[in-house]
């Protein structure tokens, strides 16, 4: 005991001097933002070369459904070939060069890390600017929205996911056009809430919501979830929806980062 | 109270006042070439007496350092960077300790060391501090080269602001 009094007083500067440098660490990711994405960015060499690993033997015991949902969406997509469709129109065929314009381009990727438990979620993207993945671009999979890309570099993409409290996804009610705002409030991985529905807007459980289209980042239509509750607070205009998300963030493996070919000019056109 | 520590009270009012309403102003490399930050604060800690107990130093370094935080909004990097410095003073001291040992009440300023002896000290501590501050600030590793030119030249204004001081003031205890 008296050994160990005699440490504590020769040698507790140390402890004093540790515990103070972690107090100005906790501060300095904490309040100071460069520090903090830092910190938290696994898109780094390091960690994204570990979780790139890991994730090259978890990869293993989930090729049969990869390669079911891959088949699926190969048919999914065939039947949308020029080939498949009748075209009512010979007319509308020989002009839609001129017609229309591609706006949307989409760069396939694979998940390596995603989180789903904290009240933040992120995920990593093996595949960066070497790729075309640019920061701000959606993220999203067959069955739905996945995230927004926050941090790039060579080799790896960092997004948060829609389960993260900075997210905010522009979305509408499929049949009326009535949009709001996709947000997450932390808890159940498999809901989310859709705020700024006008109360004269007419909501069902089971309306579909899809993306809006209005903001740069997501084309229009691509699936969110169903309604699955709602209600209006005392004395306020807007509902408090309740949303079922139509994909599993839980099993992320292939997603399609967003790429709007026409961003700058709407950007350009808002500012004014 | 002794007058070593009311004297200590105003030289840290007056290095904190200093630091935050002059030198945080100051970008000597233009806005182009922010590479120079000046640092005189840390002239605190050199200055306090030898005999202070390893843990106070600590304390009164983060206590500085978090001052300094406040005004520059950036919680953490100079408190961090003082606690360094808190903790490296005694071991320079003890390295560039006179031949017959440190007396009891000295104060380790030009009066009672010299000039030479002061600045290797001095340039010690505080090229630390410079470079620990800097390596918060970048919190990237891979930026070693730009956080040693900013360190080199901060240092070197640094240095020359605690010259001046020293010069104006030249503290007795």
């Amino acid at each position: 005991m008296q050994n160990i009094l005699y440490f504590l007083y020769r040698y507790g500067y140390v402890f004093l001097f540790l515990f103070l440098e972690l107090v100005c660490f906790n501060l300095l990711v904490r309040f100071n933002p460069a520090q903090k994405a830092i910190f938290i960015r696994s898109s780094n060499h390091v960690s994204g070369w570990i979780t790139d690993s890991y994730d090259s033997v978890i990869r293993y015991f989930r090729l049969n459904s990869i390669a079911d949902e891959l088949a699926q969406e190969n048919a999914n997509l065939r039947v949308t070939a020029p080939n498949y469709i009748y075209s009512l129109s010979t007319e509308r065929e020989a002009i839609s060069d001129s017609l229309y314009q591609q706006q949307y381009e989409l760069i396939p990727a694979r998940v390596i890390n995603n989180s789903i438990i904290a009240l933040d979620n992120f995920f990593t993207l093996k595949g960066g600017t070497d790729i075309g993945i640019e920061k701000g671009m959606g993220v999203i999979e067959e069955s739905g929205v996945v995230g927004i890309i926050i941090d790039v570099n060579q080799h790896y993409a960092r997004g948060i996911s829609v389960l993260n409290r900075d997210c905010m996804i522009s979305s509408a009610l499929e049949k009326s056009h009535f949009f709001g705002t996709l947000f997450w409030t932390g808890g159940d991985p498999t809901s989310a809430k859709l705020g700024d529905i006008p109360k004269h807007a007419p909501l069902n459980v089971g309306d579909k919501v899809v993306t809006s289209g209005f903001s740069t980042i997501f084309p229009a239509g691509i699936d969110i979830g169903i309604v699955s509750n709602f209600e209006l607070g005392d004395g306020s205009n807007f509902y408090d929806v309740d949303i079922k998300l139509s994909n599993d963030l839980s099993r992320l493996d292939y997603v399609y980062v967003v790429r709007n070919l026409l961003k700058q000019e709407q950007l350009e056109i808002e500012e004014q | 109270m002794n007058r070593p520590i009311i004297r200590s009270i105003w030289r840290f009012i007056i290095l904190v006042l200093i630091q935050v309403l002059i030198l945080s102003r100051v970008n000597l490399g233009g806005a182009e070439f922010n590479y120079i930050q000046i640092f005189v604060y840390p002239l605190f800690l050199l200055l306090l007496p030898i005999s202070i107990a390893r843990g106070w130093l600590l304390a009164l370094g983060f206590l500085i350092g978090i001052t300094v935080d406040m005004f520059y909004n950036s919680p953490g990097m100079h408190a961090g960077a003082a606690v360094f410095s808190a903790f490296i003073r005694p071991n320079m001291l003890s390295a560039l300790e006179p031949r017959g040992g440190y007396k009891i009440n000295s104060v380790p300023n030009i009066r009672q060391f010299g000039t030479n002896w002061f600045f290797r000290y001095a340039s010690s501590v505080l090229s630390l501090h410079v470079f620990f501050y800097f390596l918060l600030e970048a919190f990237d590793l891979t930026q070693i080269p730009q956080i040693l030119l900013k360190s080199v030249l901060s240092f070197i204004a640094s240095i020359g602001m605690v010259g001046i001081y020293m010069l104006i003031f030249n503290p007795k205890d």
